[in-house]
């Protein structure tokens, strides 16, 4: 027999059969081929086979512990202790305290140190309840004898109901997406007019002025990726449509992974649309907080230090250095504990910003009760209907400000503006009609029109030198000297703009102010050079690009305009405007998604009802048949 | 040698006391001046009174980074030797662990192996799960056909039927809405409070050594 215990490996042969000499103390674990595997094979029900176990259930059921030979002399000595007479109370003077202090005693049970911290009997009854509806062996011990590797595999199939019930849930999901005609039900409104909480949810990200921070937790396994991530990018979209930035957090490592790629995604589309998002100018990826509650703790208290430095290293120089330096706090969760960590390890460091949540429904009963007794947790979305309705809206708010030409385009290009004829100022055309229901009304909320950076929006032919990366070989060093030999400063990623300070002789390297203020050389190989338009504000221009803040104030703004050459043509386009940003998400499968939600509610409505109305029916009939 | 370990045992007791009283008095009373009336030095005093319990807290945040890498290092070390061993599975395991790896250093931007493997496997988990409560929901009142039975499946009915967008259930839905607004949130709130509760007994059995971790 093996030293140790498998999950899913084949055990050896001998394995397979039960030892009826081998002490039950000293039996160990060993587990058969995965199930999902054995199970491919369909045999003739064994008679009298009542309820089937599920192969996660027996698998559990029919694993074995070391035995107690095994545990290090610590362990058995804890072991021993526990099991010893309670010592004498020392608590009794102080009412129920040591009820309240004390451990729970230790049960004795044959299997080991790890099945004597059990439940309580009641506990394990509600356990074996759970355990029989779902399908499982309630009780290890009478879990059936451990099965050679050709009994398991002529294991037979699930029931017949689980069938039928799996059956119709797939069948009704999937009918929205073959055909328009099996669609039902409305789709969700298209404001939150009868949900304030929501509405103050978008009321806050749509007042975000330009340059605002905003500290957006993504806390959600990718198991609810399908229902929030569409709240998560449009929550991104707007913020970057208010040109505000996004600084991420999150102590859940996947979640951190599936938001970069969600940001890499509207990066990409933004950039077909001459929307530049700067790394680091934009959005800034912080570490990851280990230790869940106490990692939020810590950004809390001390986000000076945590916010140094990116999530890849580089430092990033932002300009507040406590969580009261942001405009708010967004919070996209779909698990009760990490609402509970943001809620009370960062709220109350974050001095009188706000929090809003974006949750899945299975969420929304805990998050509601601290929305409704906290004052700063003030706006709650909930699910995939919020999204839609949210995405309405955002549309609704971005189509207004499409009627502000002079609030929007910020700058002008004068070479693409002459070129095209078109003044800087001319209203840009319509956006292209939305695919979201043409009975929208118009949302209740009223947009914050965009501020204005410069009160002289007057354009200059001014000109910036520039250099973009474009390396494939993404990221590449930024040194302290021209040379390869130079010590590495920080780094840069494909698509970052950097200004050009100088430059050698020969243009084979640049020197670059990079986004945290410092400044540095990198090589010409891997960048492209380019002049991009500027206003002049007042004073010479290139000698004003030394520290960070001018550069946010002067050079990020007027990204949003168009500041490259190549991106001139987009002038024309009414996609190239701010709203943009918005309407080049996908939304194409919104509403089958919805009407597939309702559909699949449907089915589960019919199956619940009817496979316990058969229930009650045939428990009726059983117990007439006994008394008969 | 028991002797040894009543020492070992006293001196992990005494540390965890004096570190769980520090950091406890640090963050109750420090960054509070007002505490401390009108002393012009209130502040500073505030100020120094906060410093050990975000040190030790920060100590804390590292330990629990570090305890990720131990942790991920027996994991492996625990799969390798089951690999000599012959298992199948903990070869795979750690053959797409040196993948995943490898995938993100050579691959820095490269971000299908997440998206085209992992989002699907959970969000078909997901999705199991799903199928195996609505099937589960199905069989309730054959294994318990008494009231409560029944009332859990008529509250699961209601909230499900709540949840459809059609207007002709809109007094369900309003019926729904009041049953997870009033007796869920009770009960949300319940499990707070609970929460809050045992987390102060639980911290209060730390401090005064009352917990096994403490004396194990």
């Amino acid at each position: 027999m093996s030293d140790d215990y498998s999950w899913l490996d084949e055990p050896p042969p001998e394995a397979n059969q039960p030892s009826a000499s081998e002490p039950a103390s000293q039996r160990r674990f060993t587990l058969r081929m995965p199930r999902f595997l054995s199970r491919l094979r369909i045999r003739r029900r064994a008679p009298k086979a009542a309820a089937q176990p599920s192969a996660s259930a027996s698998l559990l059921g029919s694993q074995r512990e070391r035995p107690l030979t095994e545990l290090d002399q610590r362990l058995k000595a804890l072991r021993e202790r526990s099991l010893a007479p309670e010592p004498r109370d020392e608590w009794a003077e102080l009412y129920d305290v040591d009820q309240a202090l004390s451990s729970p005693a230790l049960q004795e049970k044959p299997g080991g140190v790890i099945s004597a911290v059990a439940l309580s009997q009641a506990q394990q009854a509600q356990v074996d309840l759970l355990t029989e509806i779902v399908g499982g062996q309630s009780n290890p011990a009478q879990a059936p004898a451990r099965r050679s590797l050709a009994s398991a595999a002529s294991q037979s199939l699930p029931s017949m109901s689980r069938l039928l019930t799996v059956a119709l849930l797939l069948l009704f999901v999937a009918l929205p997406f073959a055909s328009s005609e099996y669609a039902t039900g409305a789709l969700p409104p298209a404001d939150f007019a009868d949900d304030p909480q929501a509405n103050a949810y978008f009321a806050a990200l749509d007042s975000l002025a330009p340059g605002d921070y905003v500290l957006v937790a993504v806390e959600y396994g990718l198991g609810a990726a399908a229902e929030l991530d569409a709240l998560t990018d449009l929550t991104l979209r707007h913020i970057f449509a208010r040109r505000a930035r996004a600084i991420f957090a999150t102590s859940n490592p996947i979640a951190y992974l599936h938001a970069q790629n969600l940001l890499e995604n509207i990066r990409a589309q933004s950039a077909q649309a001459g929307l530049r998002l700067v790394n680091g100018l934009d959005y800034l990826l912080l570490d990851y907080l280990p230790g869940g509650a106490l990692g939020i703790r810590e950004l809390s208290e001390n986000f000076a230090d945590i916010a140094r430095r990116s999530l890849r290293g580089a430092p990033t120089s932002l300009p507040i250095d406590s969580l009261t330096g942001l405009k708010m706090l967004v919070l996209v969760a779909d698990g009760l504990d990490d609402v509970r960590n943001w809620v009370e390890q960062a709220l109350p460091e974050a001095g009188t910003r706000n929090l809003y949540a974006a949750t899945s429904l299975a969420a929304s009963p805990l998050t509601r009760a601290y929305v409704e007794g906290i004052d700063r947790f003030a706006g709650l979305v909930v699910g995939l209907r919020a999204a839609y309705t949210y995405g309405a809206m955002l549309d609704a708010a971005l189509s207004v400000d499409a009627q502000a030409p002079e609030q929007i385009i910020e700058i002008a290009d004068a070479s693409s503006s002459s070129a095209s004829g078109t003044s800087p100022l001319t209203p840009p055309p319509s956006p292209s009609p939305s695919p979201l229901p043409t009975d929208t009304p118009r949302p209740t909320s009223t947009p914050t029109p965009l501020p204005i950076d410069s009160p002289s929006p007057t354009p200059t032919t001014a000109m910036l030198r520039i250099v973009e990366v474009t390396s494939p070989q993404s990221p590449v060093n930024i040194r302290v000297g021209p040379s390869t030999a130079q010590t590495v400063l920080g780094l840069a990623y494909k698509g970052d703009i950097l200004p050009v300070l100088d430059a050698s002789a020969d243009s084979s390297w640049y020197k670059v102010l990079m986004s945290n203020g410092w400044e540095g050389w990198i090589s010409g190989n891997i960048v492209t050079e380019s002049l991009v338009p500027v206003p002049a504000s007042g004073g010479d221009d290139s000698a004003s690009l030394t520290s960070e803040r001018t550069v946010l104030s002067r050079f990020v703004p007027r990204r949003y305009g168009k500041i490259e050459p190549r991106f001139s043509q987009a002038n024309q386009d009414p996609s190239s405007t701010l709203g943009a940003i918005v309407q080049l998400r996908e939304r194409a499968e919104a509403a089958p998604r919805l009407q597939a939600l309702t559909m699949g509610t449907v089915a589960a409505v019919l199956a619940i009802t009817l496979g316990n109305l058969a229930a009650a029916i045939g428990a009726l009939f059983r117990r007439r048949g006994g008394r008969a | 040698m028991k002797g040894w370990r009543t020492v070992g045992a006293s001196i992990a007791a005494i540390t965890g006391f004096l570190v769980g009283f520090t950091a406890l008095l640090s963050l109750l009373l420090g960054d509070n001046p007002a505490l401390f009336g009108d002393d012009p030095q209130a502040e500073a005093l505030a100020q120094n009174l906060a410093l050990p319990g975000a040190a030790l807290l920060r100590l804390l945040v590292i330990m629990l980074a570090l305890s990720i890498v131990i942790g991920i290092a027996n994991l492996l070390l625990l799969h390798a030797r089951r690999m000599a061993g012959g298992r199948l599975m903990s070869g795979i395991l750690l053959a797409s662990f040196a993948a995943a790896i490898g995938w993100r250093i050579l691959l820095p931007g490269e971000v299908s192996l997440l998206e085209a493997i992992q989002l699907p496997i959970e969000s078909a988990l997901a999705a199991l799960l799903c199928l195996t409560l609505v099937a589960g929901g199905a069989r309730i009142l054959t294994k318990r056909s008494d009231i409560w039975g029944l009332l859990l499946v008529l509250v699961v009915v209601v909230v499900l039927l709540g949840s459809l967008p059609f207007p002709e259930l809109a007094p369900i839905a309003a019926f729904s809405d009041w049953l997870m607004r009033i007796p869920a949130q009770a009960g949300a709130r319940a499990i707070l409070l609970g929460i809050a509760l045992g987390s102060v007994v639980v911290g209060a059995r730390a401090l005064l050594g009352q917990d096994r971790s403490l004396r194990g």
